[in-house]
């Protein structure tokens, strides 16, 4: 049944501001780094590092920040590999495809590397070129070395939320503390669920400039 | 300078219906082609689903024109919101390359109102 009368405390999905359209245009917020020093890392460790830091840290938001940076100041194309729980393995034709198409000096990106079985891990390895960089996001350390461990906060949740929607109140930095919390600090689900409380109509955002 | 200019500066259509749509510019550098695209996308929690329904490409245009189309907007799918998900239709004009844009969203149903989808109402069944 079809309802044309908002009912109070709804929130329709392209009013929502923590809906993933807005969230994919935030960008890495750098806390103990600087782009530029990661950059300088990335090449100290010859092109192949990791990041790693539990799910919902910002990895895959911070891998393609340094991808974006390594092929818009040099002539390096980035190939990105997306890997999803349970992918044990990346595909015999997504792998020939790659190395055909990637170039001597091209960047490979890896999103969830720790899914490989660590026997197709060591066999990726063994067909990446001599002078290919490689830069994976991990949940675990030691696949290569490590770039940077992401980490996340309570104030880094707060600034988010600020920019997606409204500086909280303090009732509202309350809510985000146990939100953080509950979700031990995963910034992915705890927006979830804000998106959840704002659908609800139990998140008030103030400002009124949140359509798309 | 990109510009979309909607009949009577309506945002809300039945479907079907006949409009008239003015796509203006005012480029700084050259464009290659600029296009019209009436465009569907979803937005909320889950990914974005997007599908370009019309387009209408503008070759080798001058740097500053305006041109006028004669459209009928698409049957379906309606213009709805829910809580997880709104489906959003929109007018969009962009020069490339440079990918310079503007968009301007339009309702689009039966009785040119979003359908809205609401908890009350799955209550009352």
């Amino acid at each position: 049944m079809v309802s044309i009368e908002p009912c109070p405390g709804f929130c329709p999905a392209r009013h929502n501001p923590f809906a993933s359209e807005h969230l994919r245009k935030i960008r890495y917020r750098f806390l103990n780094h600087s782009l530029t020093s990661l950059l300088n890392r990335f090449e100290i460790l010859n092109r192949r590092a990791a990041i790693v830091g539990p799910q919902g840290h910002g990895k895959t938001t911070l891998q393609k920040e340094l991808a974006d940076a390594i092929t818009s100041a040099t002539s390096v194309r980035t190939y990105w590999v997306k890997l999803r729980e349970g992918d044990r393995k990346i595909p015999r034709t997504v792998l020939d495809e790659l190395f055909s198409q990637a170039g001597e000096f091209d960047l490979i990106c890896v999103d969830g590397a720790e899914q490989l079985s660590w026997w197709n891990w060591k066999k990726f390895l063994r067909q990446l070129g001599k002078e290919q960089g490689c830069l994976i996001t991990s949940h675990r350390a030691g696949l290569l070395p490590t770039l940077t461990q992401c980490t996340t906060s309570l104030s880094l949740l707060s600034d988010l939320v600020t920019e997606l929607a409204s500086a909280p109140d303090a009732a509202q930095q309350k809510e985000l503390e146990a939100i953080y919390n509950r979700h031990r600090g995963d910034i992915r689900q705890s927006i979830r669920e804000l998106y959840d409380r704002c659908s609800d109509g139990l998140w008030n955002v103030s400002r009124t400039d949140v359509t798309m | 300078m990109l510009e979309i200019l909607l009949p009577d500066d309506r945002t809300s259509f039945e479907a079907g219906e006949v409009i008239e749509v003015t796509a203006s510019w005012s480029l700084e550098t050259p464009a290659d082609v600029v296009e019209l695209r009436l465009l569907w996308n979803t937005v909320g929690k889950g990914d974005r689903n997007l599908s370009v329904e019309k387009f209408w490409k503008y070759e080798q245009p001058l740097n500053r024109d305006r041109v006028t189309e004669t459209i009928q907007l698409p049957a379906a799918p309606y213009s709805f919101s829910g809580k997880l998900v709104s489906l959003v239709w929109a007018f969009e004009l962009i020069a490339l390359p440079g990918g310079n844009s503007t968009r301007r969203e339009i309702v689009l149903s039966p009785d040119a109102q979003e359908i809205l989808l609401t908890s009350q109402s799955g209550d009352d069944e």
